[in-house]
């Protein structure tokens, strides 16, 4: 919503009051200021009158003009079409800065001498009206020939930009908008002029209207004839700031007359309306949804729903519209209906202004005293008796707010938003609500109304008391682990991501990634890349790793806790990594060429961050992001919690990694358990090496379950430290295992020890028929 | 005599110390051989020679001593030379992970509201039209809707446009008699992508409710005003009335703008404010949906996103969605 100081002085006269605290009241009182915008013409520019207009001798375009300038008659060449003799015209004048980098000099234009400007509108700051030279006239002020344009209020206005929320239909107007002001400035409004100059026909000799009785409309109509009529310069250049001058005067008046006052406004030719013995005749009633339609030869508009271009009418005949329907009528309709709505729905639907007389009076007004001639009389429906009442208790407004608030000021506040106050018993006020605030229903709206005008500042805050009550809950277990987790990832060198939680479908298919079922998928995504939900949150990190690998990064690593969603749409949280590339920072350490990261790194870091886990080969290759050799399933308490595997080299190659692991976690499988220690043994520890040779193809866990099996207690613990092969060992490899080996309850003997290895070797012998090197 | 005091006073290291020891006082050493010829002493001579001989081994022990303690002195300190680095080679670069700005925000928010004894409540992503809208006072035919772009699911159901839904569930999840002092920090869902709007973002919301009369609109301004501070230091807070479904009164809270402290600039559109919070007196149309009758309360939301960028001056919505190391990288 758009409104200029000088529109605003029409309806209340604001000239002692700064444009700043205008603003500043706006935003108080919840009308947002989203921009201010000092329209101010430059010095130099000055009322000049073209005297006489030539055509240049060598150019077809061009014109020579003598235009009197006040000081003197200077000769000007000017290449608009719309140049003529006897115009008033802004001038920018030699020496005259029309904007940073354009100074207005002498010159010569084929050969003519040119001294100055006849300038456009839009060359001087103002809103575009046409495609040639601005034409002035008084309407903007008395035109002294010389006069600068800057000294010109009506040209040198502050406009300011509202962002208006759902509910403030009311002001969606500059009456609307001035409503507010009086009521804060207390400032009474300004009587209108709306003085008509009626022809002597009546009416009813012309016009006919027949409505239903059923109909949501109040209506008013009239019937002028706007041949000779011609909009004001002011008047255009108003609907040029709200940006919606259209170069046709009816349609503008309409434009602006809707704008200042708020009422809905439309025109339909007279030809357009039934002939009926030379009436014209037009019908409003409802059609088979319930809408009011308003047809004459045919249906010519829907009232406050659509309103289609205005046909001409040769003799310029016009019948003339100002209508209302009650806004929640209307939305709750078009919601049932899934009716079409036009432009003028965006005002009638967040209500229009309801007094619609005071728009008539002021477009007849407008027209008549600019050319136009207006039939007397006019037909109408109007009935205000809709007002609500509400009783309020001053004292639950004074405990919504939280402060006490007298219950003369609630009045006074009330009254000069003009709401009639009834002072009842005990405390209560009888409020009834003006119809244009159809936003008004309880107690609250009405204490909103009181808050607003007092103002937020001028409430005192106050701190609630603490009451004791544990409200830590499962959510806030989880925040507590997820930071856990969130701190272990980032020491162990990932970095958090948050990504969209849509996918693409063609992705996921690609990788024979789950996808949601087409029928529970989104109806309206916003881009194709995005038109799912995510399955996985490995895409995500995959694009990624590749977005950071493009600007250079060599080692990447990323996780990130959120939301997937199954097959059925079900939500679950997830932990995932990603590593990709160098498993370090270049370094001394490493000579500048880190290796990339392996399995087992990338599995330990995942270890270190969620906690012990096991691993076991996958049974079976979930999706084609994993490898299909190097993956595994993670199992924490024997239940199968997610996987880790390397990124599947062809998904690498489509997005231009090197070596990259995957992971994916559930995260309400990860423990968070408060630990409970266990005795540990006092006595002296010893570490005894085995180098065993097993055929490759040999999984060591074989091997670790016959040493599990043997359940002695003195092998507390054993770890494999070596691989080696060569030629000779051919289709085997020596592995070498360190065991730890202790005694809870004595320190083991040389043959203590020895006993053991022997055992290990037996077992390993005679259940894998594996041994030590020979 | 003096020659020997000389010797070990010269010597360069403990190898020719110990050396001049063991020629001294070693088992062949010249004052062990002086020992040896007492025996051939006559009586008389024997005491005084005795004497002057012990005062020599005292004298060379003291010698050879503090020479020692000298000499190791010297080891020691060119041990310690021998293993100087030079340290200005150090590569300040750490090598952890960082956390993401809005989640570490959004920690630093959880966290205060849970000092202030809030419960800290989550919902699901797809929710319903009732959760989200209706009652929320959102009736299907209201124009605040158009304010939500709301993505849509083939089943009727949506993404939740904001954590709103979350004070239904958690109102209608509990006994109505017991007071409620939430939060709820989620993701949450606009149909709206451009410079300055994501497709997701995180917003938290707040919800406290007690009987009639308990909570004001008073209380609600001075949570805010006492949170701001805490989040963004010492900037002046306004409240603009302002209209939201759910609440009533309703305003928005700006503050000074924190980089330009309130004279105007980009940011802040030259306004000299930024709006960072919605707020309002639960609505009696929310807690009629939920069957609550008799009840107060105040509630309040915020983009998550936005107090991330300002606090750590991050010009680009966008940016927080890309995963680009060259931001996250700096939060290490």
């Amino acid at each position: 919503m758009i409104v200029t100081r000088s529109w605003l002085q029409e309806y209340i006269d604001i000239s002692s009051i700064s444009t700043d605290s205008i603003c500043k009241t706006l935003n108080s009182i919840g009308l947002e200021v989203d921009s201010l915008e000092e329209q101010r013409i430059v010095s130099g520019v000055v009322v000049g009158k073209v005297l006489e207009k030539e055509k240049h001798p060598d150019a077809d375009k061009l014109n020579i003009c003598q235009v009197d300038i006040g000081s003197e008659t200077v000769q000007i060449v000017c290449g608009a079409k719309n140049v003529d003799a006897g115009q008033y015209v802004p001038v920018a004048t030699v020496g005259c800065n029309l904007s940073a980098d354009f100074k207005i000099k002498a010159a010569k234009l084929r050969g003519v001498e040119s001294n100055g400007m006849i300038c456009s509108s839009t060359e001087i700051g103002l809103a575009k009206l046409n495609d040639g030279i601005l034409e002035l006239d008084e309407s903007i002020g008395e035109l002294t020939i010389g006069k600068e344009l800057s000294q010109l209020p009506l040209l040198n206005d502050d406009i300011i930009e509202i962002e208006l929320t759902a509910n403030r239909g009311d002001c969606l107007s500059i009456n609307g908008v001035a409503r507010e002001l009086s009521a804060f400035y207390s400032i009474p409004f300004k009587e209108q002029d709306n003085a008509i100059i009626h022809n002597d026909l009546g009416i009813g000799q012309i016009l006919e209207v027949e409505s239903s009785n059923d109909i949501d409309s109040k209506y008013i109509y009239t019937v002028a004839n706007t041949s000779d009529f011609i909009l004001p310069l002011v008047n255009k250049l108003r609907v040029g700031v709200i940006d919606k001058f259209k170069e046709n005067d009816l349609n503008d008046v309409i434009t602006y007359v809707s704008h200042s006052t708020g009422v809905i406004i439309n025109a339909y030719a007279k030809k357009d309306a039934q002939n009926i013995n030379g009436i014209a005749t037009i019908h409003i009633q409802k059609d088979k949804q319930g809408f009011d339609v308003v047809s004459g030869n045919e249906s010519l508009s829907t009232v406050c729903i659509e309103h289609s271009d205005i046909n001409i009418d040769t003799e310029g005949e016009y019948i003339i519209e100002a209508t209302y329907i009650n806004p929640e009528i209307l939305s709750k309709k078009v919601f049932e209906t899934k009716r079409k709505t036009g432009d003028v729905y965006y005002n009638s639907s967040r209500g229009s202004e309801p007094y619609i007389e005071n728009g008539m009076k002021s477009f007849c007004s407008l027209i008549s005293n600019n050319g136009a001639r207006i039939y007397n009389g006019n037909e109408s429906y109007t009935d205000y008796n809709e007002k609500i009442t509400l009783d309020v208790s001053v004292n639950k407004i004074n405990s919504i707010i939280g402060q006490k608030i007298e219950k003369v000021t609630i009045e006074k506040i009330l009254n000069s938003l003009d709401f009639e106050v009834k002072d009842g018993a005990n405390g209560v006020l009888s409020i009834q609500i003006p119809l244009f605030r159809h936003d008004i229903k309880n107690i609250a709206d009405v204490t909103e109304e009181v808050v607003r005008i007092i103002g937020i500042d001028n409430i005192q805050a106050k701190p609630l008391a603490i009451d004791e009550v544990n409200r830590i809950n499962q959510t806030s277990h989880n925040l507590v682990k997820k930071n856990k987790l969130r701190a272990k990832a980032i020491e162990n060198g990932f970095f958090e991501t948050l990504t969209y939680v849509f996918a693409s479908r063609d992705t996921l298919k690609k990788y024979s990634l789950p996808v949601v079922k087409d029928n529970l998928d989104i109806l309206n995504p916003i881009v194709k890349e995005l038109d799912t939900f995510r399955t996985t949150i490995l895409v995500n990190l995959v694009e990624a790793c590749a977005n950071n690998s493009k600007s250079g990064f060599k080692s990447i690593s990323f996780f990130e806790i959120g939301k997937i969603f199954d097959t059925n749409r079900g939500e679950s949280t997830k932990i995932s990594f990603i590593f990709s590339g160098e498993k370090e920072v270049e370094s001394i350490s490493n000579s500048g060429k880190p290796a990339n990261i392996d399995f087992f790194e990338f599995a330990t870091k995942v270890l270190n961050t969620v906690g012990k886990f096991d691993l076991e080969p996958m049974k079976k290759v979930p999706n084609d992001l994993v490898h299909p050799y190097q993956n595994a399933t993670v199992i924490i308490n024997n239940e199968e919690v997610g996987f880790i595997s390397k990124l599947h080299p062809s998904v690498a190659d489509d997005y231009n990694l090197s070596d990259t692991f995957i992971a994916e976690i559930d995260f309400d499988k990860i423990k968070n358990d408060l630990i409970k220690t266990e005795s540990y043994s006092k006595f002296q520890a010893s570490k005894k090496d085995l180098s065993i040779i097993t055929p490759k193809t040999m999984e060591y866990r074989e091997i670790k379950n016959v040493i599990y099996s043997l359940k002695d207690e003195n092998i507390k613990q054993f770890n494999l430290i070596d691989i080696y092969s060569d030629d000779k060992l051919g289709e085997n490899e020596s592995l070498t295992i360190r065991f730890v080996l202790q005694n809870d309850t004595k320190t083991l003997e040389e043959e203590d020890i020895t006993r053991t290895m022997n055992k290990i070797l037996e077992n390993l012998n005679t259940k894998l028929g594996i041994g030590l090197r020979d | 005599m003096k020659e020997w005091l000389d010797k070990i006073n010269d010597a360069n290291s403990l190898e020719v110390l110990e050396n001049l020891r063991i020629e001294t006082l070693g088992k062949k050493g010249i004052i062990t051989a002086q020992f040896a010829k007492m025996k051939d002493i006559p009586g008389p001579e024997k005491k005084e020679f005795a004497a002057n001989l012990n005062k020599q081994k005292a004298e060379i022990t003291e010698a050879l001593e503090a020479k020692k303690i000298v000499l190791e002195k010297e080891a020691l300190e060119k041990k310690l030379k021998e293993e100087k680095i030079d340290i200005t080679r150090f590569n300040n670069e750490a090598t952890c992970g960082a956390v993401h700005p809005v989640t570490l925000t959004m920690d630093r928010i959880i966290q205060y509201f849970q000092n202030l004894n809030f419960a800290v409540e989550e919902g699901p992503l797809v929710e319903d039209d009732f959760h989200n809208f209706e009652a929320l006072n959102l009736p299907k035919y209201h124009p605040a809707r158009d304010m939500q772009d709301t993505f849509y699911n083939k089943d009727y159901t949506l993404l939740r446009t904001h954590t709103s839904p979350v004070q239904i569930r958690t109102m209608l999840g509990q006994d109505k008699d017991t007071p409620i002092r939430m939060i709820a920090p989620g993701t949450v869902f606009r149909r709206d992508f451009d410079l300055t709007h994501t497709p997701m973002f995180h917003q938290i919301e707040a919800l406290v409710v007690d009987d009639a009369d308990k909570i004001s609109f008073a209380n609600l301004k001075h949570v805010l005003v006492e949170f701001l501070h805490h989040m963004f230091g010492d900037v002046e807070v306004r409240f603009r009335p302002s209209f939201f479904p759910f609440t009533e009164p309703s305003a928005e809270v700006d503050i000074s703008c924190v980089f330009c402290k309130g004279d105007g600039c980009r940011v802040c559109s030259h306004t000299g404010w930024l709006e960072v919070l919605g707020c309002g007196v639960v609505d009696e149309n929310v807690f009629k949906a939920v069957g609550y009758e008799n009840k107060s309360g105040y509630a309040f939301g915020l983009g998550v996103e936005r107090f991330a960028m300002l606090i750590h001056n991050i010009g680009d919505l966008r940016s927080l969605f890309e995963s680009d190391l060259r931001l996250l990288g700096q939060f290490k």
